[in-house]
């Protein structure tokens, strides 16, 4: 128990610690640019701005190159704090060349410069932060983070207001310089302790970035939402000064930039605290990066139709509000799920040159607009399509985004089955080679591919030659069914070498005789045999003679006597002939009552009794074969033979699994045979899903329809069918989850309830919690087939976090509406501090006493007795 | 193989060379949900901390595991790749990079288990396998118990101490409570006096047992000998891998023991799937060092299932 607090604890108070420094690093950087913006228009055109995007685009990208050399041997949080601290002085030595020369130059080197480090610092920032942090936690914890960066913009802006009025705009750059020192030595306490840790990092290149995004598909649709992203803003950032640049006074820009963005930054703190939260858990992730591109499309599109003031600040709106929460938030969530190796140089190579040559791009077309006369209008015009691209990318990107979990459970579809493809000469060559293969295996797997490909009569008589008796049986059987009358002389020839050789108990011989009389019946022949000694001989005749039907009441009843007298290899060979037969016959009662009472034996009489009747196709004794389901050495063979039965035994089946009264052995093993017996099966398993209240048999039913609804796609049940047994599942979560959460919250006080019992109790309750999910997740896939639901289920339960938060990340993607509920009953595995209600311990195990498990109730049993008779001592 | 694709036959083959078991319907079965995939050169087919449910078979392609950083023999077509793996759920520190890219076969890991464990047969077969492996890795005799158990004075051993005692079992202890408790309840506590033995080596007994008081100990023919203390399982590998008794057992003190007959076991494991991944799981787990083994102890022939 206390493990989870005290993990609890640490990651609130490293959330407040990034909060802290982003903020910190905001401010800095907001105070900064106000004064570079007023500085900068105050005595250049804006005009000229179009250059400095582009300066600033290469600037930065020189600068991270610099800065890896410089910064490689450190942690990335101590690189962090460094570069603050040296952002910091560099700040200083502007605002002092500012005030002693009159030069626009070092106007041009502010604008630049304030740009590149505020950029490089929050990609630093960011790196650190996605490289210690999963997708659910990062879900969880981004938008309140991220809410450090508008706080932090808001407490510049403030600064920065209060300060233009007091002070020249250059000042500015020392409060700037403050803000950065203490991120700095903040991140450098919080940040670079903890990732000192991992020891030092090979910091990766740009090249490697390139390499990774050339063979990665995911990464390069983070890659065009960074470029786009962008364009959008350096196009609606250029229309925004350049329209406030021509409408107000030098003198009153720094003040005017300062409120606008201090009214902004107050307004994205509300998104970032209001709206990212709430958007992040409803939609898909990739939705969410597409709601900024829409709403700049409508901002530009009304900047094209008014071209006024007020339509440019309402383009900055979008920009101010969405830019550093929803946008940004979302943009550093599609990294989190990248393969650590991936995203390191990826995200370094997308957020420096993606960012930058975005910029780069966007400042060439504002260059060439403004070169060809344009204005606004135009500029905005571009600015609408540049969205709608980022609109387009954001929705194409949903599948290589989930197929990024779908790695990670690293599942294959169930469902792919082979291309059925005719034999062609080279395969027939493959297999006559096989034919004489040493291993026995390969002559059969030959013999059997052959035969079902309509081949057989290529398959030479010779092979009877084989000295693997498997083999021959094999091969005879084929002969049998194929009607290969050829091989009858070579047959006889062989029969009669054995009984030369005395070897009658052979089930060579067995077979032989079994394909002889398949392909020339002779009912003389079969009357001698059965009076001979020849054991395998005559139990084939007496099978053959009885199945015929030829013989008189009589004669049957006494090749019925003869059958049981026959010692058990005898019989099974009796009973694998009449299992050879494959065509339709009437049974006669005869047979029908020695198939009966042999399978009542155990096996491997029994087994082979009951192959035989499944051979008869007889449905009459579907009961007798459904019994014996409960009897563990023929169940395998009885559950093939029901099978074998089809749809002739799915009423009979179906009745006795509904039937509670029947054996649970039996009842366990009917859903596997109902499936098996194929898509007839399928409306009444469905039905038994709902109706079934004994757990073992609905999970078993459960997985009969997986894989029955593989087979037969058009079988998969409606989901509103299934509907109220997911909702039963999910309230067992609820209830098993919260349950384990009382007991373990009454446990924190009281040491004489920790005892030996309890976490045996807690993991009992918490494991039910996971199978309740991972079942509604099973139930609800049997009505989906777009994801493998069975994978995910799986996944839910492993002991890879990441695995777990994979299945969750699916979860969430694959189900909406009333569904939605099961991602949400999955995400809470990965919270176990959840609770719903409190009460005391004793409380707790009396309600666990009328559970409906009996271990649940053993336990709390168990439980109640240990703490009664400490308490009585 | 290497200039055309696979047809279904050249799968069935393939498949027919490499499954254990009953060829006519699981070969067939593998074959058909099997997937044909190109891998590169350099691809990592698993890294570290994946969890691993797929299974490759080597068409063309040359592929290299790296356990912990140490190479091992490239795998050679046609093998299946990560099935060891596959089995224990993934194998954090193994690496499966292809050296020379070419044609795999992917299948999915729950195909192959059900085509492993199918009936009792292939269930045995695989635990068998499996347990060959464990005892190459381990070797027969008692390990000491990760954690002393705590279980109650009490004459008769409660389900709440039975429970306690089979969670504490490295293969068991990974199994739902909900799923051992059947097994629980079905085993037959005994009761042994100091000096008493409990089986002699050579024994077939069919069944293993779980200490739950006292101490045991236990005495290979080569003199060899280790402690059984509570929690500690002894017997099942023994059975199931030799079919009888690898060691003389000795109650050192009185003793209590949880005895389960192996069939009982199988039989569990037939109708609780989750009970088979598990065991199989644990069991793979324990193996998946073995090449490691083989390599640092010199040995040269293990006794484990050809598809590993």
């Amino acid at each position: 128990m206390s493990q989870p607090s005290s993990a609890s604890s640490a990651a609130t108070s490293s959330k407040w610690a990034a909060f802290a420094v982003l903020g910190m690093t905001t401010a800095g950087h907001t105070v900064a640019e106000t004064a570079r913006d007023a500085l900068f228009l105050a005595s250049i055109p804006s005009s000229r701005l179009p250059w400095m995007y582009a300066t600033v685009g290469l600037g930065a990208l020189l600068a991270i190159r610099g800065m890896r050399g410089v910064f490689s041997r450190f942690p990335p949080g101590v690189a962090f704090a460094l570069t603050a601290i040296a952002g910091a002085c560099v700040y200083v030595g502007i605002f002092a060349a500012i005030g002693r020369s009159q030069s626009q130059s070092w106007l041009l080197i502010l604008y630049v410069y304030s740009s590149v480090i505020g950029s490089v610092l929050i990609v630093q920032f960011w790196t650190v932060l996605s490289s210690s942090i999963d997708i659910r936690d990062a879900k969880r914890q981004f938008a309140f983070i991220g809410a450090g960066s508008v706080s932090g913009a808001i407490a510049g802006s403030a600064v920065a207001t209060a300060a233009a009025q007091l002070v020249d705009a250059r000042y500015l750059l020392l409060f700037a310089a403050a803000g950065f020192v203490l991120a700095g030595i903040f991140g450098w306490v919080s940040l670079g302790g903890g990732v000192a840790k991992a020891g030092p990092t090979v910091e990766p290149t740009l090249r490697d970035g390139a390499r990774a995004l050339r063979t990665h598909p995911y990464p390069k649709y983070v890659a065009a939402i960074v470029v786009l992203a962008a364009i959008v803003f350096t196009f609606s950032d250029f229309v925004f000064k350049a329209t406030v640049a021509d409408a107000v006074d030098a003198e009153d820009l720094a003040s005017t930039f300062a409120l606008v963005y201090l009214v902004l930054n107050v307004g994205s703190l509300f998104v970032q605290l209001a709206l990212v939260t709430p958007l992040i858990n409803r939609l898909q992730l990739n939705s969410v990066s597409a709601l900024t591109p829409s709403l700049t499309a409508l901002a530009a599109g009304g900047v094209v139709a008014l071209g006024t003031l007020p339509a440019a600040i309402g383009l900055r709106a979008i920009d101010g509000l969405f830019k550093h929460t929803v946008h940004r938030t979302a943009t550093e969530l599609l990294y989190v799920p990248m393969l650590p190796e991936v995203r390191g140089p990826v995200k370094r190579l997308i957020d420096v040159a993606g960012h930058r040559g975005g910029q780069i791009v966007a400042s060439g077309a504002v260059l060439l607009v403004l070169w060809l006369g344009g204005g606004s209008n135009v500029l905005g015009v571009l600015l609408v399509v540049s969205a709608v691209a980022w609109i387009g990318v954001a929705v194409a990107m949903r599948q290589p985004y989930l197929d990024l979990f779908r790695r990670s459970l690293r599942s294959v579809s169930r469902s792919v089955p082979a291309a059925a493809t005719d034999l062609d000469l080279a395969s027939v060559e493959t297999l006559l080679a096989a034919l004489n293969s040493d291993v026995d295996r390969d002559v059969l797997v030959a013999v059997d591919i052959l035969h079902r490909q309509g081949k057989a009569s290529i398959i030479p008589a010779l092979i009877l030659h084989h000295p693997s008796d498997e083999v021959v049986a094999g091969a005879c059987r084929v002969f049998a069914e194929a009607g290969r009358k050829d091989v009858v002389p070579l047959i006889d020839r062989l029969l009669a070498n054995a009984a030369a050789q005395g070897n009658p108990l052979s089930s060579r011989v067995g077979a032989l005789v079994r394909a002889r009389f398949r392909l020339a019946s002779d009912v003389e022949a079969m009357r001698m045999l059965v009076a001979e000694d020849r054991p395998s001989s005559r139990a084939v005749a007496a099978a053959e003679l009885l199945m015929l039907g030829t013989e008189s009441v009589a004669a049957q009843q006494d090749l019925v006597h003869r059958v049981y007298g026959y010692a058990t290899p005898c019989q099974i060979e009796f009973l694998h002939t009449v299992s050879f037969r494959t065509d339709v016959f009437e049974m006669s009662g005869a047979l029908r009552e020695v198939l009966v009472t042999l399978s009542q034996r155990d096996a491997p009489v029994g087994e082979a009794a009951l192959r035989a009747i499944g051979a008869t196709h007889d449905v009459a004794c579907t009961p007798i074969i459904v019994e014996a389901l409960g009897r563990r050495d023929v169940m395998l063979a009885a559950r093939d033979v029901l099978v074998q039965l089809g749809d002739d035994a799915v009423a009979a089946s179906a009745a006795m699994l509904r039937d509670v009264n029947v054996s649970e052995t039996i009842r366990l093993e009917l859903p596997r045979v109902l499936a098996g017996m194929g898509r007839s099966a399928s409306d009444f398993l469905t039905g038994q899903l709902v109706r079934e209240h004994t757990g073992m048999v609905a999970y078993r039913v459960l997985c009969a329809l997986e894989n029955l609804v593989v087979e037969w796609p058009d079988a998969r049940p409606e989901p509103q069918l299934l509907a109220q047994v997911v909702r039963d599942h999910l309230e067992a979560a609820e209830r098993y989850s919260g349950l384990a959460s009382e007991l373990e919250r009454a446990a924190t006080d009281r040491e004489d309830v920790r005892n030996r019992a309890h976490p045996l109790l807690v993991r009992l309750l918490r494991e039910r919690q996971r199978h309740a999910v991972q079942r509604a997740t099973r139930v609800y896939g049997l009505s989906f087939a777009q994801e493998d639901f069975r994978s995910i289920s799986m996944g839910l339960s492993s002991e890879h976090r990441k695995t777990v938060i994979s299945s969750v990340e699916l979860l969430e993607a694959s189900t909406d509406g009333e569904w939605s509920a099961i991602a949400v009953a999955a995400e809470r595995l990965l919270q176990p501090e959840y609770t719903s209600r409190s009460r005391r311990y004793g409380a707790v195990l009396v309600d666990m006493m009328s559970d409906s498990s009996s271990t649940v109730r053993e336990l709390a049993q168990a439980q109640r007795d240990l703490l009664a008779r400490a308490e009585a001592t | 193989m290497k200039a055309r694709q696979l047809t279904p036959l050249d799968r069935v083959l393939l498949f027919s060379r490499l499954a254990p078991s009953d060829f006519r319907d699981n070969v067939r079965r593998l074959a058909e949900a099997s997937r044909e995939r190109t891998v590169r050169d350099g691809e990592v087919l698993l890294a570290g901390d994946e969890s691993q449910r797929v299974v490759w078979i080597t068409i063309d392609a040359i592929i290299q595991r790296t356990r912990n950083g140490q190479l091992f023999p490239p795998f050679t077509p046609p093998s299946p790749v990560g099935l060891i793996e596959a089995l224990a759920g993934g194998a954090p520190g193994t690496e499966l990079k292809v050296l020379e890219g070419g044609l795999v076969l992917e299948v999915s890991m729950d195909i192959f288990l059900d085509v492993l464990m199918s009936g009792r047969r292939g269930l045995l077969n695989l635990m068998s396998r499996l347990g060959s492996g464990v005892v190459a890795t381990v070797g027969l005799l008692p390990q000491p118990p990760v954690a002393s158990v705590d279980i109650g004075e009490e004459e008769t051993l409660s389900l709440l101490d039975r429970l306690i005692l089979m969670s504490a079992d490295g293969l068991l202890g990974r199994v739902a409570l909900d799923t051992i408790a059947p097994l629980a309840r079905l085993m037959t506590e005994r009761r042994y006096k100091a000096g008493e033995t409990l089986w002699t080596v050579g024994d077939v007994t069919q069944s293993g047992m779980v200490v739950a008081r006292g101490r045991v100990t236990c005495t290979q023919p080569d003199g060899r000998s280790a402690e059984a203390l509570p929690s500690t399982t002894i017997g099942f590998l023994d059975q199931l891998v030799l079919g009888k008794m690898a060691f003389t057992a000795v109650a050192k003190t009185d003793v209590v023991t949880l005895t389960l007959p192996l069939q009982t076991m199988v039989e569990a494991m037939e109708t609780h799937e989750d009970l088979a991944r598990a065991v199989v799981y644990g069991m793979a787990l324990a193996v998946i060092d073995l090449p490691i083994l083989i390599q640092a102890k010199g040995i040269t022939r293990v006794d484990v299932v050809p598809v590993f």
